[in-house]
């Protein structure tokens, strides 16, 4: 996982790799991003996931609550299938916005 | 576009209504039990108005809404019978919910109700009992458990009822949580989803926003929910696509009652792949539906003018485009009837309440049974039956019923049960009141009815139990002695009559003491298009309505009959009631009536007779203004085919102009059993050398004996026959009835109501069919009916009822009853 903190931004990428991890790890590593700094917005990325366990899902969309709770919007950025899937599925409303990357 | 506010407002009111009028039925019955699903019904109804209110900025309406919701929702978590005193607040609400809602379309009703006194009723208990609920005390319910009972109350839109009942199909809510789905990916669920929409089971799916009341102990708790319409119970089928569900809610199955029948969707719009779904209702203004059917008349007329036209003109072609025309506006005209009628349930559902506070304010306890909710009646018929059915309920419970103390004492249920029943009788809608309470005291009406000098003192005398029923709807008759918000003014029952005779129907009344009392209503199912006869009389054409007529009959003037100077007419050995319309009518140029049509209404049963038939047709019924409520003999007029107009004429004010009393029928047809022998049949015989005949009345017996057998008793004739003891008429008026001892005789034995009595005969000659008239004088006597020629003899014949009379009073008693040796 990369991350890093701009302005009032928190950037984060996950791969493939960070996404097969133990659930419970990647929810650890995803809330040290805010620890200590409340930006107004964070963009997580997801490299080269077509597809991605419900179980990340999950903690993800999670994330994106408990920072809504906290004032910060969470805009996912992601392959077109994955985010096709996630749209058809009515799961974007998880998410501030939905963004496509290559 | 333009967004029309008052249709809006109007659409809020009248669903608001609805509501309401549910609500106060669910009430009522959570009183009773405690059912979840009443509550919850009952909470998204407040739910809804409350979100409607908002738009409207009522403030009130929603405070109230709120505060009522929360007092239910403590009950819903205690899971108690709510008391008697918290329904009574409830009702309140409702009533102020109602005046505020209704005062919505006027302003300054808005501000002149005060509900502040009710919310502060409904918010006082509020944080005591809000203490016991247990979702909200920590470590009562846990997550999972929470979560479940707020799902339970989802709301599911109608159409997915509609679908699951049109289907048959298994209607539920499933939740997920998409953290626990083992291994599976987004792709997984996506293509598990896929399958259940191919099979069309799949109406809804998207995320649950954890504010719906879903919590879990999980950290990464995702909640997803699925609304399904499935062939097979849902955890089947979810277990089958290797699914882990949360909670399965089923809101319908095949063969139960739906869980919950109402809607606000817990999904955003636009999220149902069941694209092909579509609002199957429509709310319609009244007035709009009443321009249709008005326009309906129109072309009901003009289809008839084109038909007769049609049917002179030799044109085939057009004949043929008339009958299809004709064919297409009937079934229009059913069609647009129907979207008037509504079922009586939505006039029934008041009354629970109404017997409820009734009873309180009595001190009586009464249930209320009602039957038939599910039948239809013209909208327009069903707000003028409103009225009058709330006075006669009322009085059944402050008049009909006796206190619990008293009924208790008469073995009686403390509680009295009123029977509210509807059914279709004839073409007319039979609406019943039925209470099991004290009934009629007659004499108590009499005098009542003397007293307040409704009716003479002599009429009132003589009257049956019919007749002083009648007296109830007398214009100020009350028996009640005090004056009380519920009764006692003797405004009641007239109006009752007044209003349902408005609409062409009647109201009857009944009861016997003790045992209860029974009000009929009988209303005409619609008013405004009838399939009509039509006939003629003296030049003038006349409609009458199909619905009354029994049969139409040729007259064979040997069978007319005239009896205390009413004309009858003997109809396959029955007598029946003639009247004549021309003589009813008045009209001028009289004529001889060809035949006559067999009427038959609720009260009446009698002939009218008529010049000829014309035709049959659907009529469209204008109606008349009442000129004199007292001289009804028309339903109204109709605009016939050729454009002209006839009267509608009304068989059951036709019955009561001809003076044919309450029951004649049956009444004419008792005498007509004894009336029609009478006429018919004499029984002649031969006695000392004399023909004399009597007319027979109930079959006679005529059986062989000695001259032996008569005695004499206390200077009466008797005949010991088979041990019974039969008194003889004594015909010594007439002859002298002298035998030896050793003589056979002929003893005719005859049964009346009093008892058998026997007439001695040398022998008996005939049965004669058609006895010519006989000469009656006034010199002769009683006991003769009158004397007649038969062949070359002289025939005398007896006047055997007044016979028989004269021997009851003569009579020991016990020989009259034909006592036992």
């Amino acid at each position: 996982m990369n991350f890093f903190r701009k302005d009032q931004t928190a950037f984060i990428s996950l791969t493939v790799h960070d996404l097969q991890a133990n659930a419970e790890e990647l929810w650890n590593e995803l809330n040290y991003v805010f620890e200590g700094f409340t930006p107004q917005t964070a963009r997580l990325r997801l490299h080269e996931c077509n597809n991605i366990s419900l179980k990340s899902f999950s903690v993800i969309a999670t994330l994106a609550e408990k920072l809504k709770s906290n004032g910060t919007t969470l805009d996912l950025e992601g392959p077109r299938p994955l985010l096709a899937l996630l749209r058809k599925m009515h799961l974007a409303t998880c998410f501030k916005s939905l963004s496509e990357v290559d | 576009m333009d967004i029309n506010y008052q249709e809006i407002r109007d659409s809020f009111v009248a669903t608001s209504r609805d509501i309401l009028q549910r609500s106060e039925t669910l009430l009522l019955e959570m009183e009773k039990s405690v059912d979840a699903n009443l509550i919850t019904e009952l909470l998204r109804g407040l739910h809804t108005i409350k979100g409607n209110a908002g738009i409207f900025e009522l403030d009130a309406v929603i405070r109230i809404c709120h505060a009522l919701e929360t007092r239910i929702e403590e009950i819903r978590d205690k899971g108690v019978v709510p008391s008697h005193d918290f329904i009574d607040l409830a009702l309140t609400a409702l009533d102020k919910l109602q005046s505020l809602i209704g005062g919505q379309q006027d302003p300054s009703a808005a501000s002149k109700t005060d509900y502040e006194a009710v919310l502060e009723r409904l918010s006082a208990p509020k944080a005591a009992s809000r203490q016991a609920t247990p979702a909200e005390t920590a470590g009562t319910l846990n997550g999972l458990e929470w979560s479940k009972k707020k799902t339970s109350q989802v709301r599911l839109p109608d159409k997915y009822f509609e679908l699951a009942k049109k289907t048959n199909r298994f209607l539920s809510f499933v939740a997920l949580d998409l953290f626990d789905q083992g291994e599976l990916t987004v792709r997984d669920l996506y293509e598990k989803l896929q399958v259940l929409h191919r099979e069309k089971s799949l109406l809804a799916f998207g995320a649950l926003p954890k504010d719906k009341g879903l919590t879990s102990d999980s950290a990464h708790f995702l909640p997803y929910y699925l609304i399904l319409c499935t062939n097979t119970v849902v955890n089947e089928r979810i277990a089958e696509l290797k699914l882990r569900p949360l909670i399965c809610h089923s809101f319908w199955q095949p063969g139960h009652t739906e869980k919950s029948p109402e809607a606000a969707v817990p999904v955003e719009p636009g999220t149902s792949p069941e694209g092909k779904l579509r609002e199957t209702h429509l709310k319609v203004s009244v007035s709009l539906l009443n321009n249709l059917i008005e326009i309906t008349g129109e072309i009901v007329l003009a289809r008839n003018a084109l038909v007769r036209k049609a049917d002179t003109s030799s044109d085939q072609a057009l004949s043929t485009m008339a009958k299809k025309l004709s064919y297409l506006v009937a079934d229009l005209q059913d069609k647009v009837m129907r979207t008037r009628l509504q079922p009586l349930g939505i006039l029934f559902q008041r009354f629970p309440r109404l017997v409820r506070e009734t009873a309180v304010a009595t001190g009586k306890k009464a249930e209320l049974r009602v039957t038939g909710s599910e039948i239809e009646l013209d909208k327009a018929i069903i707000d003028e039956i409103a009225d009058p059915l709330v006075h006669i309920i009322r009085n059944a419970v402050d008049h009909g019923m006796e206190s619990p103390e008293v009924r208790r004492r008469l073995g009686k249920a403390e509680a009295g049960t009123i029977t509210l029943a509807a059914e279709m009788r004839e073409g007319n809608i039979v609406i019943t009141v039925a209470d099991d309470g004290a009934g009629l005291d007659y004499e108590r009406i009499r005098n009542t009815a003397v007293e307040k000098g409704l009716i003479s003192r002599d009429a009132a005398r003589s009257a049956g139990e019919q007749e002083i029923s009648e007296y109830l709807f007398l214009s100020g008759f009350s028996t009640k002695a005090e004056v009380s918000t519920i009764s006692g003014r003797g405004v009641g029952m007239d109006v009752v009559r007044s209003n349902v005779k408005s609409l062409g129907g009647s109201v009857e009344i009944s009861g016997k003491t003790g045992e209860g009392t029974l009000v009929t209503l009988i209303i005409p199912q619609t008013l405004s298009i009838l399939t009509c006869l039509i006939v003629e009389c003296a030049g003038f054409r006349f409609v009458v309505p199909q619905q009354n007529i029994v049969e139409v009959v040729k007259i064979d003037h040997d069978k007319l009959k005239t009896i205390q100077s009413k004309k009858a007419y003997e109809l396959r050995n029955r007598l029946l009631p003639l009247v004549e319309t021309s003589v009813l009518i008045g009209l001028a140029g009289r004529s001889e009536a060809s035949v006559f049509l067999v009427l038959k209404t609720e009260k009446y049963h009698f002939g009218l007779t008529v010049d000829s038939i014309l035709d049959t047709e659907e009529v469209v019924v204008k109606s008349l203004p009442h000129f004199n409520d007292d001289n009804q003999l028309f339903a109204g007029a109709a605009i016939m085919g050729d454009a002209q107009i006839a009267l509608i004429l009304d068989a059951a004010g036709i019955g009561k102009q001809a003076n044919l009393q309450l029951g004649d029928a049956d009444r004419s047809v008792k005498q007509a059993k004894l009336l029609q022998v009478e006429t018919t049949r004499h029984l002649l015989f031969a006695a000392a050398g004399k023909q004399i005949a009597f007319k027979i009345f109930s079959n006679p017996r005529i059986e062989r004996i000695s001259a032996a057998a008569v005695e004499s008793v206390v200077g009466r004739k008797i005949v010991n026959f088979r041990g019974e003891i039969i008194p003889l008429l004594s015909l010594d008026f007439l002859i002298e009835q002298v035998y030896s001892a050793d003589a056979e005789l002929a003893l005719i034995i005859l049964q009346s109501d009093t008892g058998k009595y026997g007439i001695l005969a040398d022998e008996v000659t005939d049965v004669i069919s058609d006895l010519p008239l006989p000469r009656r004088d006034e010199s002769n006597a009683a006991e003769i009916e009158g004397i007649t020629i038969l062949g070359e003899a002289t025939v005398v014949i007896l006047n055997t009822p007044y016979l028989i009379e004269r021997a009851a009073r003569r009579n020991l008693p016990e020989l009259a009853a034909g006592a036992r040796l």
